[in-house]
């Protein structure tokens, strides 16, 4: 039950976008898959980059991404599963060592983080975030720096809650600690100062609140409010399902925090992430887009393209920009939103849209200065 | 973020200027390997990589926040780059509902210990890496973070 109990096989890239040192790389490890059983574990893996594809909005930023898998065989297949917590009592000899019943939850199912870590900087350091799946039908998973997760119909769903907590720092937006229903205590008030994360806040005024470029001028601030600080709030949402604001009942607490939508992945499993954490998860990701996606084009009249434009250099980027090359074409650019990377870079994000009557056949140029 | 909207033809392409930012060299990076127990955390690691990294979030005033966040000091600390992440620290851990249901909640750990890794970028005049956390122990997530715990950025081995 631990490293000498498998092999490190391999690690193959199945989603290629360009070179790792470009990209943002999410790598995949197997766990308690025996070696003849490796066929599975790439079934198994193609299916959740085919639930993350299809998955706001990494559907539009897939080009930004890159997945691997590193195989790790494992002597025996699945994890352990202790009777203590009604479990079937099997003892499986795995590579990472994987076990349910953690802090006697069956559900709560973890692996050996340190062996994890010691097999990605080995095999694929350019790892921005890690999940290991682990070969049993049994529902549960884990979060923290490496996302664990099952097989279980569902279990998908963990690993996507926890990529929101460690790659991109979301919060946790459900409102108790132990669960509604619980009893507990200390809850009721959140107390602490702002929250630094991007999806909480204690603040509700609408000059100032860190989403407010995404609330409506109709929508109010609070959205909605708790009536009982002594428990959940159990009220419906009382505006459609898009709207974002600010939802009393986050963060772990019943009243004074607050969430951007009713509902997101962040609050509930099986819900999409809100439109905060969307927009996040696009920030985040901007500077591995590709930076030349439509550089040549054709417009259709009122149709428009929209791309990122990742820029190697400092000290800057001239944006000459749309270069019609039809004859009588009327096209209207638009450069709404640029950001700084880590690296010196910049990253742009351009739109342009035909608003003549013609097809429109365009290039963007820009050049450094 | 700057904003412009303009009208393109053949004649008359847009232009637009960048203001110039600090230059920052490479796309270099460190993986940076910690291990913990308890409140005791120790550098395992750094690992220079050939990556790039998310975007710096803003070195804004965080004394009265909460959270979990790391910042790359230069000389005389001065801040160079910093990340709002996850709490990697484990002090509580997220138990989903049973199958079939939806909701999450927290259990605190009983015994805090795990392995887990930073990627900080290689930037030039970098000096040391800071941990900023709330107090290490369960359902601390609504105090003050400040931090607890810092190491020195190494400068050879990289590529």
């Amino acid at each position: 039950m631990s490293a000498s109990d498998g092999t490190v096989m391999g690690t193959t890239q199945i989603v290629n976008h360009g070179p790792a040192s470009q990209k943002w790389n999410l790598v995949i490890l197997s766990e308690g898959y025996q070696n003849t059983e490796m066929t599975k574990f790439h079934n198994d893996v193609q299916s959740f980059a085919q639930t993350m594809y299809s998955t706001p909005p990494f559907d539009e930023l897939w080009c930004a991404i890159n997945i691997y898998r590193i195989d790790v065989s494992s002597t025996d297949s699945g994890a352990d599963d202790p009777a203590a917590c009604g479990g079937s009592g099997a003892t499986a000899r795995t590579y990472f060592d994987a076990s349910f019943c953690n802090s006697g939850i069956r559900r709560l199912l973890v692996c050996n983080e340190a062996t994890v870590h010691s097999v990605v900087n080995a095999q694929m350091p350019q790892a921005h975030m890690i999940m290991v799946m682990v070969n049993s039908t049994v529902y549960g998973g884990s979060g923290g720096g490496v996302a664990t997760f099952s097989l279980a119909a569902g279990a998908n769903e963990i690993a996507l809650h926890e990529m929101g907590h460690t790659a991109f720092g979301f919060a946790d937006e459900y409102e108790y600690y132990a669960g509604c229903g619980s009893g507990e205590t200390g809850h009721d008030h959140y107390t602490g100062g702002e929250p630094s994360q991007p999806n909480v806040t204690k603040n509700t005024n609408r000059a100032t609140i860190k989403w407010g470029s995404l609330i409506a001028a109709a929508t109010p601030l609070p959205t909605t409010t708790n009536a009982n600080c002594a428990q959940c709030d159990p009220q419906g949402n009382p505006f459609p399902a898009a709207t974002v604001g600010a939802y009393e009942g986050a963060y772990y607490n019943h009243c004074g925090a607050y969430r951007p939508q009713f509902n997101c992945r962040m609050r509930a499993l099986n819900n999409p992430y809100c439109a905060v954490c969307q927009q996040v998860i696009r920030q985040t990701l901007a500077p591995f887009m590709p930076s030349w996606t439509f550089a040549t084009n054709t417009l259709n009249p009122g149709q428009t393209q929209r791309w990122w434009l990742w820029w190697p250099g400092y000290p800057g980027l001239e944006v000459i920009g749309v270069q019609v090359v039809t004859s009588g074409a009327v096209m209207q650019f638009d450069t709404p939103g640029m950001q700084m990377n880590s690296d010196g870079s910049t990253t742009y994000l351009l739109t342009v849209r035909n608003v003549g009557n013609v097809a429109a056949v365009w290039h963007f140029r820009g050049q450094a200065v | 973020m700057a904003k412009k909207k303009s009208k393109a033809s053949s004649k008359a392409p847009p232009r637009r200027s960048v203001t110039p930012v600090p230059a920052v060299p490479s796309n270099r990076a460190l993986r940076m390997t910690f291990s913990y127990e308890g409140d005791r955390i120790s550098l395992v690691s750094q690992q220079p990589v050939e990556m790039i990294l998310p975007p710096s979030h803003p070195f804004d005033e965080r004394e009265a926040q909460t959270g979990f966040w790391f910042t790359v000091h230069g000389t005389k600390d001065r801040a160079l780059y910093r990340r709002v992440i996850q709490n990697l620290i484990r002090h509580d851990v997220e138990v989903f509902a049973p199958e079939g249901e939806t909701t999450v909640h927290l259990e605190p750990v009983q015994k805090p210990k795990g392995t887990f890794t930073l990627l900080v970028p290689d930037i030039e005049g970098a000096q040391s890496v800071s941990i900023s956390a709330p107090p290490l122990k369960p359902g601390a997530m609504h105090l003050r973070a400040g931090e607890i715990a810092r190491f020195k950025v190494a400068k050879e081995k990289r590529p």
